[in-house]
C-alpha cells in the first residue's frame, strides 16, 4: 500500500507543472521589432500579469537593420517605478539566463504597485540604443488560483488513497 | 556555424517536469522488460527495449533540445515537434509493447489490481473496447489534428503554456491510439485486425495528414499571423516559413504512413505465401493418404 501511495503522489506530481504561468513561450511581446538606434529590438514579459510578487523576466532580441541576430552586445534592463522615479531597478540581460540563446533575458523584481518604465540600453560595435516601454505591476494574486492545479492533483491522489484504503479495508461480504 | 544555429543547438531546456515523466515511464518499462528477461519471456527482446528507449528520446528531442525551445519562433520547427512526437516516439513506443511490459515494472499489488481493473469482463475494459474502436480513434485523431490547425486554436496553444501542454498531450495520445492499431499492439483488446483492414486505417490516416498538409503548404495567405510578429531566425520569412511546415506535414510526416502501408504489405504476402504452403502441404498429405488407404 505504501509504495501504491508513493505512485499516486508521484503521478499527482505530474500535475504540479500545469500551475506554471509561461513555460517555453515568450511571455507577452511589449516591443515588436522596434527602432533602437541602429538595432531592431523586441521585447516580451513573462508572467504576462505581473505581480509585486513575481519575479519578472524580460526577454530581449536585438537584431541589426538587416535582421541579422546581434549576440554580443552589452544590454541593460532597467525599470523605474512612474510615479516615484526614486524607485529603480537595474540588471543585465544575458543569453545564459534566456532558454533561446538568441536571445537576452534579464529577471527583474518589481516589488511595488502601479506603472513602471521599462528602459532597455544596447551598446555594441554599431553603437548605442534605447527602447522602452510601460509595465503594470498589480497586487499579488489570490493563492488559490495559484495552487488551483496543485491542488487538484493533491485532492485526486487523496481520494484515489482513501478510495483503495477503504476497498482494501471493506469488511468481508459487505457490497 | 553560423551564430543563429549555435544558438539553436545550445538552446536546451531541461523542464525538469518533462524529465521526470520520461524517467518515470523508462524506469517502470526497463523494470519490466529485466523481469520478463529473467522469467526467459521471449516478449522481451533487445530490439523492443531499443525502440522503447528510441521513442523516448525522440520525445526528449522534441520537448527539450531547440527544437522545442525555437518552436515558438519558427513554424516548421513547431512542425518538426509534433512530427517527432506523433509519427516517430509513438510507433516506436508502441512496437515496444509497452502495456504488456510496463505492466511487470509495476509493483506486485498495483500490477495484480490493473490486472483485475483489465480482465475480460471488466466494465473499464469494455469502456476502453468501446471508445477506442479504430473508427472512433480515427475520427477524434482528425478532429483533434485539424482543430488545432485552426489559426486561432494554434496562436492560443503557441501562447498560452497550458493550453499548449493539453494539445501536446491531445496529439501524442491520441497518436498512440491511431499506432496501436496500426502496429497491432498489445494488449490486444479488440477482435482480431487483419493486415487489410491495418493497411485500409493507415491508409485513411495518412489521407487526411495529406489533405492538412497540402492545404497549409499551398495556401497564399499566412495562416499563423502570430510568427509575423516575431524575429525571423536564418531570414525565413514567415509565409515561407509555413510553407515548409506544411511540406514537413505533407512529406516525411506522410511518409511514415507510406512506409508502414509498405510494411503491412509485404507482411501480408509473407502471410499469403506461408498459407499456400500450408495448403499445398495439407493437400499433398491428403493426395498420400488418399494414396495410401487405396494401396494398402
Amino acid at each position: 500500500m505504501k509504495r501504491l501511495g508513493l505512485l499516486m503522489v508521484l503521478l499527482g506530481a505530474t500535475f504540479i507543472p500545469m500551475a506554471r504561468t509561461d513555460a517555453h513561450g515568450l511571455g507577452n511581446q511589449k516591443l515588436e521589432q522596434v527602432e533602437a538606434g541602429p538595432y531592431l529590438v523586441s521585447a516580451w514579459t513573462d508572467p504576462k500579469d505581473v505581480t509585486i510578487e513575481d519575479e519578472l523576466h524580460v526577454t530581449l532580441s536585438v537584431q541589426d537593420q538587416e535582421k541579422d541576430f546581434i549576440l554580443e552586445a552589452d544590454v541593460r534592463v532597467s525599470a523605474v517605478l512612474a510615479s516615484d522615479p526614486s524607485v529603480t531597478k537595474s540588471q543585465q540581460a544575458t543569453h545564459d539566463n534566456a532558454t533561446q540563446k538568441l536571445f537576452y533575458e534579464a529577471p527583474l523584481r518589481l516589488d511595488k504597485l502601479g506603472r513602471w518604465q521599462i528602459t532597455i540600453v544596447i551598446e555594441d560595435e554599431l553603437g548605442q540604443g534605447t527602447a522602452s516601454f510601460e509595465l503594470d505591476v498589480a497586487e499579488a494574486s489570490n493563492k488559490w488560483t495559484r495552487w488551483l492545479w496543485p491542488v487538484l492533483g493533491v485532492t485526486a491522489v487523496v481520494i484515489i488513497l482513501a478510495f483503495g484504503m477503504y476497498r482494501k479495508n471493506k469488511p468481508q461480504g459487505s457490497k | 556555424m553560423d551564430a543563429t544555429t549555435e544558438a539553436f543547438l545550445q538552446s536546451w531546456e531541461w523542464r525538469w517536469d518533462v524529465i521526470f515523466v520520461l524517467l518515470t515511464c523508462v524506469s517502470i518499462y526497463v523494470t519490466g522488460w529485466v523481469r520478463l528477461r529473467r522469467m526467459g519471456a521471449k516478449i522481451a527482446n533487445g530490439w523492443r527495449l531499443a525502440s522503447y528507449l528510441a521513442g523516448m528520446g525522440f520525445i526528449a528531442l522534441a520537448l527539450l533540445s531547440g527544437i522545442g525551445t525555437f518552436e515558438s519562433l519558427l513554424f516548421f520547427i513547431h512542425m518538426i515537434q509534433h512530427i517527432l512526437m506523433m509519427m516517430y516516439a509513438a510507433p516506436l513506443i508502441m512496437l515496444a509493447a509497452p502495456m504488456p511490459i510496463g505492466m511487470w515494472g509495476l509493483p506486485r499489488p498495483i500490477r495484480l489490481q490493473l490486472a483485475k481493473f483489465l480482465n475480460q469482463k471488466s466494465p473499464l475494459r469494455q469502456l476502453i473496447v468501446t471508445i477506442t474502436k479504430p473508427g472512433i480513434i480515427w475520427m477524434f485523431y482528425t478532429l483533434n489534428l485539424w482543430m488545432w490547425h485552426d489559426s486561432e486554436m494554434y496562436e492560443r496553444a503557441t501562447t498560452h503554456s497550458t493550453v499548449h501542454n493539453i494539445q501536446h498531450l491531445l496529439f501524442f495520445g491520441t497518436a498512440l491510439a491511431i499506432w496501436w492499431h496500426t502496429t497491432d499492439a498489445a494488449p490486444k483488446f479488440h477482435k482480431h485486425r487483419t493486415y487489410g483492414k491495418r493497411m485500409m486505417f493507415a491508409a485513411a490516416t495518412y489521407f487526411q495528414n495529406l489533405l492538412l498538409g497540402i492545404y497549409i503548404t499551398m495556401s497564399p495567405e499566412l495562416i499563423y499571423t502570430y510568427y509575423a510578429t516575431v524575429p525571423r531566425m536564418w531570414g525565413i520569412e514567415a509565409h515561407r516559413d509555413q510553407t515548409i511546415g506544411g511540406l514537413i506535414m505533407w512529406i516525411p510526416g506522410g511518409m511514415m504512413y507510406g512506409y508502414t502501408i509498405l510494411i503491412l504489405i509485404s507482411r501480408l504476402m509473407d502471410y499469403s505465401e506461408k498459407q499456400a504452403q500450408i495448403k499445398a502441404k495439407k493437400a499433398s498429405l491428403k493426395r498420400q493418404q488418399t494414396k495410401g488407404i487405396a494401396t494398402p
